[in-house]
């Protein structure tokens, strides 16, 4: 667990060497082409300025997601859950489950080691990739509509990925 | 400290996790957009409706990152007029695809899991892509 928390600061001190470099990348442009770095700029601040409501917006749904969810919960749910109810709990773990996959992956080796079907851990990782705090952003840029629509069908494809996966799994068991 | 103190120092912490890398990625966004034209995005998508998406499958793929960089490049990629096909897919495999994260995927969870779930996940992105689209189209 340590292991991956060094390597979660690592990453941080990466988005902000990142960070860094693009700066100094400006600040090359700046001296060498002024007129680029100004237009450069300008259209940054436009897009910030479109994107400052929803990211407050995502600021608040981290907030509220943070208040009222627990990992070690949402993982005892998983392995508890079963039939129809096993998918659907799945399905909305994944949805809801924050903080980054590192920490993540041993916590399911973990839980799969207990009982936690393969077909099952494929619905919850793929539920993951959809980030509800982060819906202000995706309706900003696509609509809402597109938001929706794109939304259920990666909860009901995590479901046909979860048993494409779960039987080549199964069929490795066999062999 | 209390729960609700708890609940807002992890979210400021999450929230400046993808910060650096989101003003990274607007400010390289915004020197592109100064420094290149839409045409210069036909390099890599031309239009093709077969081709499109699977270059977007692909690009998302290699790609890694927060989510919402994905969502600001796709938006981009909207706005010069590449097809609304081809970005979903970028995002789609982008937030579903790990290349990136695979070797620790594979190292806890199996090789032949990782690669499994990877795949299903990069042709589901395709899939889900012209789906959503044409749903959208028909509503």
């Amino acid at each position: 667990m340590k292991k991956i928390k060094k390597k979660e600061q690592g990453k941080l001190k990466v988005q902000w060497i990142f960070l860094l470099m693009v700066i100094l990348l400006y600040a090359v442009i700046g001296s060498a082409k002024p007129l680029i770095f100004t237009a450069s700029l300008e259209i940054f601040f436009k897009i910030a300025s479109q994107l400052l409501p929803s990211l407050l917006l995502v600021l608040l749904f981290l907030f509220t997601a943070n208040l009222f969810m627990d990992s070690k919960m949402v993982a005892k749910r998983l392995v508890e859950a079963d039939g129809v109810g096993a998918w659907i709990t799945a399905i909305l773990a994944g949805l809801l489950s924050t903080g980054p996959i590192f920490l993540w992956y041993p916590l399911l080796a973990e839980l799969r080691d207990k009982g936690l079907k393969n077909p099952l851990l494929v619905v919850f990782l793929y539920n993951r990739a959809v980030k509800i705090p982060l819906i202000p952003v995706l309706v900003h840029y696509f609509g809402l509509t597109y938001t929706l629509v794109l939304t259920g069908y990666m909860m009901a494809f995590s479901v046909i990925n979860g048993v494409v996966v779960g039987s080549v799994m199964s069929r490795g068991e066999v062999e | 400290m209390n729960r609700t103190e708890k609940a807002l120092i992890k979210a400021i912490n999450g929230f400046m996790q993808f910060l650096p890398v989101l003003v990274a990625v607007l400010l390289l966004i915004s020197l592109a957009n100064s420094l290149l034209g839409p045409e210069d995005f036909r390099h890599f998508f031309t239009g093709n409706t077969f081709t499109d998406p699977l270059v977007g499958a692909i690009l998302g793929s290699i790609a890694a990152g927060n989510p919402i960089t994905s969502y600001i490049i796709g938006g981009e990629l909207k706005s010069v007029g590449v097809s609304l096909i081809a970005v979903t897919a970028f995002i789609l495999s982008w937030v579903t695809v790990g290349v990136a994260q695979s070797p620790m995927e594979a190292a806890t969870l199996g090789r032949r899991f990782t690669i499994a779930r990877n795949l299903t996940s990069f042709l589901s992105a395709i899939i889900i892509a012209v789906m959503t689209v044409t749903t959208i189209r028909l509503l």
